[in-house]
C-alpha cells in the first residue's frame, strides 16, 4: 500500500469505528519526530469529518485506566496519543502496565489511536503480547517528509503559535574524546571493560534513534605508535558497526598523544611570529615534517574512514568538509591543534594559524552551510599568545559548535559576542582507567531553531555500565539532567565580498588622514608611536583592518562610498560571472522582468545582512545594481550620474542608437523606515518612457528598515498609465 | 439491502473488534453470539472435573484471544443454573493486576462470594459473619453492621482502597503478617461454611500477572494460589507459566495441570502417524457459526461465504484474530465502497497481517517456525517460543497430545522470504 493509501484507510477505519472502543496502534519511525508525527496524523484525520481530539503525549505511568477517563472527558469521535517511554526500563514498565490494564479497553469513548515509535512497537510486542493482540490493527505511518507532504496536499497542516520555534528533528551526535589507548598488560582487562560497555552502549542507543555524526576530538592513542593505532582501528570500527554512522559522518582530529614524539624532537617547537605563521600554514612545503609526526595516524586512520579525509591533517579549505544529514548541510572543520605538540610543556606554543581558520572560515561560508562545527583538540588556553585572542574570535563569527578534548574534564559554556558566538563542548575522556570519571556526551542539534541539547554519560561499574552523568548538569534535573545551550545566529560572509570590502578597507585606511589611522588603531588595539605614524605601521593597521571587515562599525565609519562601491561592484562581477547562466539577450520581451529577478536574487543571497544597514548608502545603490545589471543582460549598462553628479542615480540599458524594445530605464530608492511610502521618484523614468526611445521602465526599492522579506517584482503603472516593474529588495 | 450498507459496516466494525466481546451485549451468560462447540471437549473435561470433584482445583492457560474469559463465563452460566454457588472474580476490574498480592486476590473472592450469598437469598452462619464483621472492622478501623449488606459494602470499599494505593497495601500486608493472619483462612471458612452449595470459584485475570510474578506465585516457595481452600476453582494463569521447566510439578496441587492449555479452534488434524494434516471440517464449521452468530443480528448475507472461508483459513482458528481479519476486511469493503465483504478484501486484510509479521520477524524465529511448519512441533526455546505464541505466529492446537501449525500469513512471509533467497 502507498502511504497515502494506507493514511485513507485508517481514517476509513476511525469512521466506522466511531463511538465503539478500539485501538489501533501507529507506528512512527523514531522517537524523536514522534510529536511532530502526531501532530501531522490529528490534522490530517480532522480533514475527514470527524472530531478528532489530540490527547497529547501520554506520560509512562498512565496506562487505559486513564485513557478510558480521558476520552470521556471530551466528546470526538476518536483520539490520538503518543506514548514514548524512554530507555529500555521504562519501556518495559509501560508494557506491563498497558499489559495489565488492558481490559480498560473495553470501556473507551471510542477508538484510540496510540503513536509509538518502531522501538517502542517492539518492546511493546515482546514484553506486552496480550495487549498487542487487543490492537484491532498496526498502522505504519510514511516517513516523516511524506506525511508533511500528505498533510500539505490536504491543508492540513497544523498552525503554528507565532514566535514558537517549529519542531525540528535533531541531529544527533556523538561527541569522545582522549581514550589513550595502547597495548595495556595489567589494565588490559579495565580497559576492555569500560570501552565493551561504550560499544554495548551506543548499540543500546541506536534502538532509540541512531546517530548522524560522530565526533572524537583527540588523543586517541597514548604515544602515537602504530600498535596503539591497531586498538584504535578496532574500537572505531565496532563503533561505526553498533552505531550505523557512515565512515564519511565520522570525524576525528589528532591530540597530542597522537604525535610521534621520536619524529617531533627534531622539529621546531613552536612559531614566534605573525610572519612565520603566515608562511607554515599557507604553505605545504613548512610543514612536511611536522605533518610527519601524523604518519602512524593518518595510516590506519585513512583507509579506514576515507582517503580523501580531512581527518585533522588538511589545513584552510581542506580542512573542512560539508555532509549533508536530513537535507541540513553541516560544515565540520578539523584542526590540528598538535603540529606543535611534543610533551608536557605544549602550553602557549600550540598554533592553530589565522590563515587556516580564515580559509576554512572561507570555504564554510562559500558552501553555504547551515551549520558549522569546529574540532580541536586542546581549549583556546593552550595555543600561542599571539594568535590565541584572534581565533577565539574568528572562531565566534564562524562556529556554532566548538568540540574539544584535552582536559579530561566535561566543560561546557556558550558564548555570545558581538561577532555571534559559539557552544563550546569539552568532552570527558572517554578511557583514563576505571578509577577516574570516563564518559562520552550526546548531542541533539538543531540548526534552525538554534539549540544543542547535551547529555553526558558516564562509566559506572555495573550491569549496564554506561549511564547518565548527573553531576556535570545538576541544575537541569528537570531536564533529566540535559542541558539546552542557544547558538547565536551567524553571519557568514561569502569570501568574494569579504575579500573585496577587505581590499577596500585596507586601501581605505591607507589613505585616511593619520587621525582616522590612529582612531582604528585603538580600536583595533594596536599600539601606535606617539611620533608620526610611519608608512609601515600605518599598513600593518590598514592591514589589521581588513581582516576585521566583518565589523560593521569600521565599515561603516572609514571606508568611502566609492570604495564601497567598487567593492560592491566586483562582488556582483565574480559572483554573477563565475559559472552563472547566459546573459539574458534584449530580444526576450520580458528581459528587464528576468533580469531584476537574477540581480535580486544576488543581492538577496550574497550582498544583503552582510554589508550592515548603517554602512549602505544611497549612493552605492546605483552602481550596485548596474554592475549585477551589466553581468546578467546582454548589452550596455550605465549610469549617467556618474559623469554628471548633477542628474538623479538612474541606470540606463542599451545606448541611444538602438530600438526603443531593448531599452530600459531603471530608477532607484533606499526607504529607511517600513511604512515610509515617499512620493516615488517616477519622474526620470516618466520622462524616459514619454521621449518614446525606451519602452520599459522599472523602479528598484530597497527596504533597510525592519522585515525580512525575500524579495518581490510587482506590476505597477505610472502617474501617467505607463506599465513599469517595480522590485522590493529587503536587506 | 438497506440504503445504508455504511451503518451496517459500522455495526461489523464493531462486532468483530478485537476488544469486543460479545456478553457484553447480553444480560446474562456468555451471550448469543457465544459458540459453545468451539471447545466442547475442553469444556467437557472441565465441567466434568467440578461434577465429579467437588475440590477441584483447575487451571486455564492459552493463547490471548482463544476465549478463556468466554469459555469461563459460559462455565459459570451452566453451573449457577445447576444449583451451584458461582463466585465469578474478575481479577482485572478490581484489583491493581500488576502488583497483585494473595490477600487482595482472596479479598475479590469473597467480595464476589458475599455477593452471591446475597443474590441466592442463602444466609450465612452466624460464626462466619462475625468472623468477616470483626476482622473487616479491626482491616478498615471503623464498626461494621453484621448483615450481607454491610459485609459485601465493607469488602468493597476495603478492596478499591488497596487497588488505588500502594502504600496501603504494603501496610495492609504488613498488618495481615503481623497478626499471624493466613489471607486465604477468611475465605477457607466462608468457604466451608458455603459447602452444601457446592461453591466455584472462578478467578479470571491471573493471566494478567507480569511473567515473572506469576512465576513467583505459582512456581514459588509460597503457598499455590487457593491450593488450601476449599470448594472448587478454575483459575487463568499467563501461558508464559507452562513454558516454565518446573510447571509441572503444579500437577501435585491442580488437578488438570497436565492440559491446562485451551487450544484454538482445530482447523486441521493431525495424523501423527505420517505426521500429514488435514483440513478439519468440523473445526470450519465451528468458526463459520462463530461469525454468523456475530453477522447474522446485523445483516446475514453482507458477508460472502467466499469471504467468511478465506479469513478462517487466515485466522489458523484464534477466535480473536479470525475477528480482526473479518474487521480489517470490512474497512477494505468500505475503502473500495463495496457493499458486500468479499473475498479480495479478505486477501487484502492477510496481506497486511502478513506484512505485520514481517515488520516484527526476527532471523532467531525462523529455525523454530521451519520446523513447526515441517514437524508440527514447537521445541521450547525459552523466549523465542513465548513470543512466537503470545504473537500468534504459532498457533496451538490439541487432538490427545498437543501439536502447533503456522495461520496463513505466516505461512504466505515464509514462502515470500524463501522465493527470495532462492
Amino acid at each position: 500500500m502507498t502511504p497515502e493509501a494506507r493514511i485513507e484507510e485508517l481514517s476509513a477505519r476511525i469512521s466506522l469505528a466511531q463511538g465503539s472502543p478500539s485501538l489501533l496502534v501507529v507506528v512512527a519511525e523514531s522517537d524523536a519526530t514522534l510529536d511532530e508525527a502526531r501532530r501531522l496524523l490529528v490534522g490530517i484525520l480532522q480533514r475527514a469529518p470527524m472530531r478528532v481530539e489530540d490527547l497529547g503525549a501520554c506520560d509512562v505511568d498512565m496506562g487505559p485506566a486513564r485513557w478510558v477517563e480521558l476520552t470521556h472527558e471530551r466528546a470526538a469521535d476518536a483520539y490520538v496519543l503518543s506514548a514514548a517511554p524512554w530507555g529500555p526500563f521504562s519501556g518495559g514498565a509501560f508494557a506491563g502496565l498497558l499489559n495489565a490494564e488492558r481490559e480498560f479497553l473495553r470501556r473507551l469513548a471510542g477508538p484510540v489511536l496510540l503513536v509509538v515509535s518502531r522501538e517502542t512497537e517492539r518492546i511493546l510486542r515482546q514484553k506486552a503480547p496480550d495487549f498487542f493482540t487487543w490492537a484491532a490493527r498496526t498502522y505504519e505511518l510514511p516517513a516523516p517528509a511524506e506525511l508533511v507532504a500528505i498533510a500539505r496536499k490536504l491543508g492540513a497542516l497544523p498552525e503554528r503559535a507565532p514566535g514558537v520555534p517549529s519542531e525540528e528533528p535533531p541531529i544527533r551526535f556523538l561527541h569522545l574524546s582522549d581514550l589513550h589507548l595502547r597495548p595495556q598488560r595489567v589494565k588490559r582487562y579495565d580497559q576492555d571493560r569500560v570501552l565493551r560497555g561504550l560499544v554495548d552502549f551506543l548499540e543500546q542507543d541506536r534502538d532509540r534513534f541512531p546517530l548522524d555524526l560522530i565526533f572524537v576530538t583527540g588523543d586517541l592513542a597514548h604515544s602515537g605508535k602504530p600498535e596503539e593505532f591497531e586498538l584504535v582501528v578496532d574500537l572505531f570500527r565496532r563503533i561505526l558497526e553498533v552505531t550505523g554512522v557512515e565512515p564519511t559522518h565520522f570525524f576525528v582530529v589528532p591530540g597530542n598523544h597522537d604525535v610521534d614524539r621520536d619524529v617531533g624532537r627534531w622539529l621546531r617547537r613552536t612559531l614566534d611570529k605573525d610572519e612565520e605563521a603566515i608562511a607554515f600554514f599557507e604553505d605545504e612545503h613548512a610543514r612536511r615534517f611536522h605533518a610527519q609526526k601524523l604518519e602512524a595516524y593518518r595510516a590506519v586512520l585513512a583507509p579506514l574512514l576515507g582517503e580523501d579525509r580531512a581527518l585533522g591533517l588538511g589545513v584552510g579549505a581542506n580542512a573542512v568538509e560539508v555532509v549533508t544529514v536530513r537535507g541540513v548541510r553541516i560544515a565540520v572543520a578539523s584542526f590540528n591543534s598538535a603540529f606543535f605538540a611534543q610533551g608536557d610543556d605544549d602550553h602557549g606554543k600550540l598554533w592553530l594559524g589565522e590563515p587556516n581558520v580564515d580559509r576554512a572560515g572561507d570555504r564554510i561560508s562559500d558552501e553555504g552551510a547551515q551549520a558549522a562545527i569546529a574540532l580541536m583538540h586542546h581549549p583556546f588556553e593552550e595555543l600561542h599568545e599571539l594568535e590565541r585572542d584572534i581565533i577565539e574570535q574568528r572562531f565566534e563569527r564562524l562556529f556554532d559548535l566548538v568540540l574539544r578534548g584535552h582536559m579530561h574534564q566535561p566543560k561546557s559554556r556558550g558564548i555570545a559576542s558581538q561577532r555571534g558566538g559559539f557552544v563550546e563542548l569539552a568532552a570527558p575522556s572517554a578511557y583514563q582507567g576505571s578509577p577516574w570519571p570516563n564518559g562520552c556526551l550526546l548531542g541533539e542539534l538543531r540548526p534552525r531553531s538554534g539549540k544543542v541539547r547535551i547529555t553526558p554519560y558516564t562509566y559506572t561499574s555495573g550491569a549496564d555500565p554506561w549511564v547518565l552523568d548527573t553531576k556535570v548538569f545538576p541544575d537541569d534535573a528537570r531536564d533529566g539532567y540535559t542541558h539546552t545551550f542557544s547558538v547565536p545566529e551567524k553571519k557568514r560572509t561569502p569570501s568574494v565580498l569579504r575579500r573585496h570590502l577587505a581590499q577596500a578597507t585596507e586601501e581605505a585606511v591607507e589613505a585616511a588622514p593619520e587621525a582616522v589611522q590612529r582612531q582604528v588603531a585603538k580600536v583595533l588595539g594596536i599600539e601606535a608611536p606617539s611620533s608620526r605614524m610611519s608608512k609601515e605601521v600605518a599598513k600593518k593597521v590598514a592591514r589589521a583592518a581588513a581582516a576585521k571587515v566583518d565589523d560593521p562599525a569600521l565599515l561603516a565609519n572609514v571606508v568611502d562610498e566609492r570604495r564601497m562601491s567598487t567593492a560592491l561592484s566586483k562582488t556582483a562581477a565574480d559572483e554573477l560571472e563565475a559559472g552563472g547562466p547566459t546573459r539574458i539577450p534584449r530580444s526576450d520581451p520580458q528581459f528587464l522582468e528576468k533580469a531584476l529577478g537574477r540581480v535580486a536574487e544576488f543581492i538577496h543571497r550574497k550582498v544583503r545582512g552582510k554589508v550592515a544597514k548603517d554602512a549602505f548608502r544611497e549612493g552605492m545603490l546605483s552602481p550596485l545594481i548596474a554592475a549585477a545589471l551589466s553581468h546578467v543582460v546582454d548589452g550596455i549598462v550605465f549610469v549617467p550620474s556618474l559623469h554628471d553628479p548633477a542628474l538623479r542615480p538612474y541606470i540606463l540599458i542599451g545606448n541611444a542608437n538602438e530600438e526603443p524594445a531593448v531599452r530600459s530605464v531603471i530608477d532607484v530608492q533606499l526607504l529607511r523606515r517600513a511604512g515610509d511610502v515617499a512620493p516615488r521618484k517616477l519622474d526620470e523614468v516618466e520622462r524616459h518612457l514619454q521621449t518614446g526611445e525606451v519602452a520599459h521602465g522599472a523602479l528598484v526599492v530597497v527596504h533597510t528598515g525592519e522585515g525580512n522579506e525575500e524579495p518581490r517584482i510587482e506590476h505597477e503603472k505610472t502617474p501617467a498609465g505607463r506599465d513599469i516593474l517595480v522590485l522590493h529588495l529587503f536587506w | 439491502m438497506s440504503p445504508d450498507p455504511r451503518a451496517k459496516f459500522r455495526a461489523l466494525t464493531r462486532v468483530f473488534d478485537p476488544i469486543y466481546r460479545p456478553y457484553l451485549d447480553a444480560d446474562d451468560g456468555p451471550g448469543s453470539s457465544y459458540v459453545p462447540e468451539a471447545h466442547e471437549h475442553y469444556r467437557a473435561e472441565l465441567e466434568a472435573a467440578l461434577d465429579l470433584n467437588d475440590n477441584a482445583k483447575l487451571l486455564l492457560a492459552g493463547q490471548p484471544g482463544c476465549g478463556k474469559t468466554t469459555l469461563l463465563l459460559s462455565i459459570a452460566h451452566r453451573l449457577r443454573r445447576e444449583g451451584r454457588l458461582v463466585a465469578f472474580v474478575d481479577l482485572e476490574a478490581q484489583t491493581a493486576v500488576q502488583d497483585l498480592g494473595s490477600l487482595e486476590m482472596y479479598l475479590a473472592a469473597k467480595a464476589e462470594l458475599v455477593a452471591e450469598v446475597k443474590q441466592a437469598g442463602i444466609s450465612l452462619s452466624e460464626k462466619t459473619a462475625e468472623m468477616l464483621r470483626s476482622a473487616l472492622e479491626r482491616l478498615l478501623g471503623s464498626p461494621v453492621a453484621p448483615d450481607l449488606d454491610a459485609l459485601g459494602a465493607a469488602l468493597r470499599r476495603l478492596l478499591s482502597t488497596v487497588r488505588e494505593s500502594k502504600l496501603l497495601r504494603d501496610e495492609l500486608r504488613r498488618q495481615i503478617k503481623e497478626s499471624g493472619f493466613e489471607p486465604i483462612d477468611m475465605l477457607a471458612s466462608l468457604l466451608d461454611d458455603l459447602e452444601e452449595h457446592r461453591p466455584v470459584v472462578l478467578l479470571d485475570g491471573l493471566d494478567k500477572l507480569p511473567p515473572v510474578q506469576a512465576r513467583d506465585a505459582f512456581l514459588g516457595d509460597e503457598k499455590k494460589p487457593m491450593v488450601e481452600a476449599p470448594g472448587a476453582a478454575i483459575l487463568t494463569i499467563p501461558i508464559s507459566l507452562i513454558y516454565e521447566p518446573t510447571f509441572n510439578v503444579l500437577s501435585e496441587r491442580y488437578n488438570n495441570a497436565g492440559s491446562a492449555v485451551l487450544p484454538a479452534v482445530r482447523l486441521w488434524d493431525l495424523n501423527p502417524h505420517t505426521n500429514t494434516r488435514r483440513r478439519s471440517e468440523q473445526g470450519v464449521s465451528i468458526m463459520r457459526r462463530i461469525v454468523e452468530a456475530r453477522v447474522e443480528p446485523i445483516d446475514a448475507r453482507i458477508v460472502m461465504p467466499e469471504a467468511v472461508e478465506r479469513a478462517i483459513v487466515g485466522s489458523g482458528g484464534n477466535i480473536r484474530e479470525l475477528a480482526r481479519l473479518l474487521q480489517s476486511s470490512v474497512v477494505k469493503a468500505h475503502v473500495r465502497r463495496g457493499t458486500f465483504i468479499e473475498e479480495q478484501d479478505v486477501a487484502a486484510a492477510i496481506a497486511d497481517q502478513r506484512e505485520s509479521f514481517r515488520r516484527a520477524y526476527d532471523p532467531r524465529f525462523l529455525p523454530v517456525l521451519e520446523k513447526v511448519r515441517r514437524e508440527f512441533r514447537l521445541e521450547g526455546q525459552g523466549d523465542v517460543t513465548k513470543q512466537l505464541l503470545y504473537g500468534l505466529w504459532v498457533i496451538e492446537y490439541r487432538n490427545g497430545i498437543a501439536w502447533y501449525s503456522l495461520p496463513d500469513p505466516v505461512e504466505q512471509l515464509l514462502r515470500q522470504m524463501e522465493n527470495w533467497a532462492g
